[in-house]
């Protein structure tokens, strides 16, 4: 699956269109008089901040058609900044309001209307815990199953109570098929989430998977191989990863996304490399063979194309080697003969992935192989130190034919390597990453 | 690739929406 700026320029244009759809239906048809500038302003930031609460949850749904565009972890990305975007929309309405027309202060005063009161300080209260809640989820020390369950809970209290908000307040809502319009459209948004949490997990339990084998890999690393129960598995492209749940039942609140790192030229079985990182993967090498799984995907526009010519350069650091581990091995079972630049980054030699399969590979594939090792070992003589502009120069293709170029890894790494791309002049329809540092 | 754009477009759609609801608010009050 390949980016397209034009299919990715038209789902953003639609997107802000949609935002703003409410605006035009306030003032659409017998609308209410019109006030101030200052005060239209702040009623107009508290609908179309509503109107992206609403489509947070289009961002988040995981729609294929959609993430084919740009990658589901770049809509999630978007979907972080659309978050805080449209906390901030949210917030400076009332801001907006009570300092051009101190009145309307009174929305907060539990004197006049106790529930109104209430109701208002706790979804803005709320607003604020998701924001703070996924901004500092780390160093607030907030396990990723629990914040997952509260950003759910939290999203749907603010548009319920939003939506309650806007029919009370009524001002430019009063034609019923205003209120139908934003009825339907907030409990469509919520029905999203419905369907994620619950349907999506009542499909996955037809489709069980089995732990067939956990086998210890370098550097605190286990490879667990699935095998479908039941159903014929899941075909899927080399690059690509999946939503994995572990346990005798698909809902959970821990799923979590790793890439595949076996061959897509292997029907039936599957397998993920995954490095022991964060709460959820301390533990993964302990996972017993013949434990229940559920795999959600693939998912992931991370992967292999036929149209570059002047071959593939892939970057790759540390457990960011699992898709492009899964690319070399399809190339082999194809006997594809691209040729094939692979820059490997790991801190030791003994931690470094598929260290010996990588040299094997380079024999097989029309591979160039490029270990870099941060702290090698006495006698080392191939690279060393990190991805510095002089060392990727040294490697990269100089070839005028398009090159496609993969960088997966640690931050730092990737905004390094392709700040360095862009300013070699490589255009950003031949460079690929992979991000999923999210929460 | 697309994230160092991508940041760049959230913002710009950001500001954009700003942009639209303060035009829409002053041709509303006027």
């Amino acid at each position: 699956m390949r980016y397209s700026f034009w299919q990715g320029a038209l789902w953003i244009t639609l997107y802000a269109v949609l935002c703003m759809l409410p605006v035009a239906a306030a003032y659409a048809g017998a609308a209410a008089p019109a006030r101030g500038f200052w005060v239209e302003f702040g009623v107009g930031l508290g609908f179309v901040g509503l109107a992206m609460m609403g489509f947070q949850f289009v961002l988040t749904g995981r729609f294929k058609q959609v993430a084919s565009s740009f990658g589901l972890d770049a809509m999630l990305q978007f979907h972080r900044q659309m978050g805080i975007a449209g906390t901030a929309f949210v917030l400076a309405h009332p801001v907006i309001l009570v300092v051009a027309q101190p009145g309307y202060v009174e929305f907060f005063d539990p004197r006049l209307n106790l529930p109104r009161a209430v109701a208002l300080s706790a979804v803005t209260a709320a607003l604020v815990l998701l924001l703070a809640t996924t901004l500092w989820r780390r160093p607030l020390g907030l396990r990723y199953e629990l914040w997952r369950a509260a950003h759910g809970g939290l999203a749907l209290a603010v548009m319920f109570i939003g939506l309650v908000h806007l029919l009370q307040v009524n001002y430019y809502v009063s034609v019923p098929w205003k209120r139908a319009l934003w009825v339907v459209m907030t409990l469509g948004a919520m029905g999203l989430l419905i369907h994620a949490r619950v349907i999506r997990p009542l499909q996955m339990r037809r489709r069980p998977w089995r732990v067939a084998e956990v086998r210890r890999e370098r550097g605190q690393t286990w490879t667990l191989a699935f095998e479908p129960v039941g159903h014929e598995g899941m075909s899927f492209e080399a690059g690509q990863f999946v939503w994995l749940t572990l346990g005798p039942t698909p809902f959970s609140f821990q799923q979590h996304p790793f890439s595949i790192s076996s061959s897509a030229a292997q029907s039936g079985r599957v397998e993920l490399t995954i490095k022991a990182l964060g709460d959820f993967t301390s533990q993964i090498g302990e996972t017993a063979v013949g434990t229940t799984a559920f795999l959600e995907g693939p998912y992931g526009a991370f992967t292999l194309s036929g149209e570059a010519d002047g071959g593939v350069v892939f970057v790759a650091g540390g457990v960011g080697i699992t898709p492009v581990v899964s690319m070399l091995r399809t190339l082999r079972d194809r006997g594809d003969h691209r040729p094939v630049t692979l820059l490997y980054g790991s801190t030791y030699a003994e931690s470094a992935l598929f260290w010996d399969e990588l040299h094997a590979l380079a024999e097989s594939l029309n591979l160039r192989f490029v270990p870099v090792l941060e702290e090698p070992p006495d006698g080392w003589d191939g690279e060393r130190g990190l991805f510095s502009p002089e060392l990727l120069e040294r490697h990269l293709p100089t070839a005028s034919e398009p090159v496609d170029y993969y960088v997966c890894g640690p931050e730092a790494m990737m905004d390094a390597v392709e700040s360095h791309l862009l300013r070699r002049g490589v255009p950003a329809r031949h460079v690929f990453s992979e991000r999923f540092q999210i929460v | 690739m697309q994230h160092l754009y991508l940041r760049r477009t959230a913002f710009a759609v950001a500001v954009f929406l700003v942009v639209l609801t303060a035009a829409a608010a002053a041709l509303r009050a006027c």
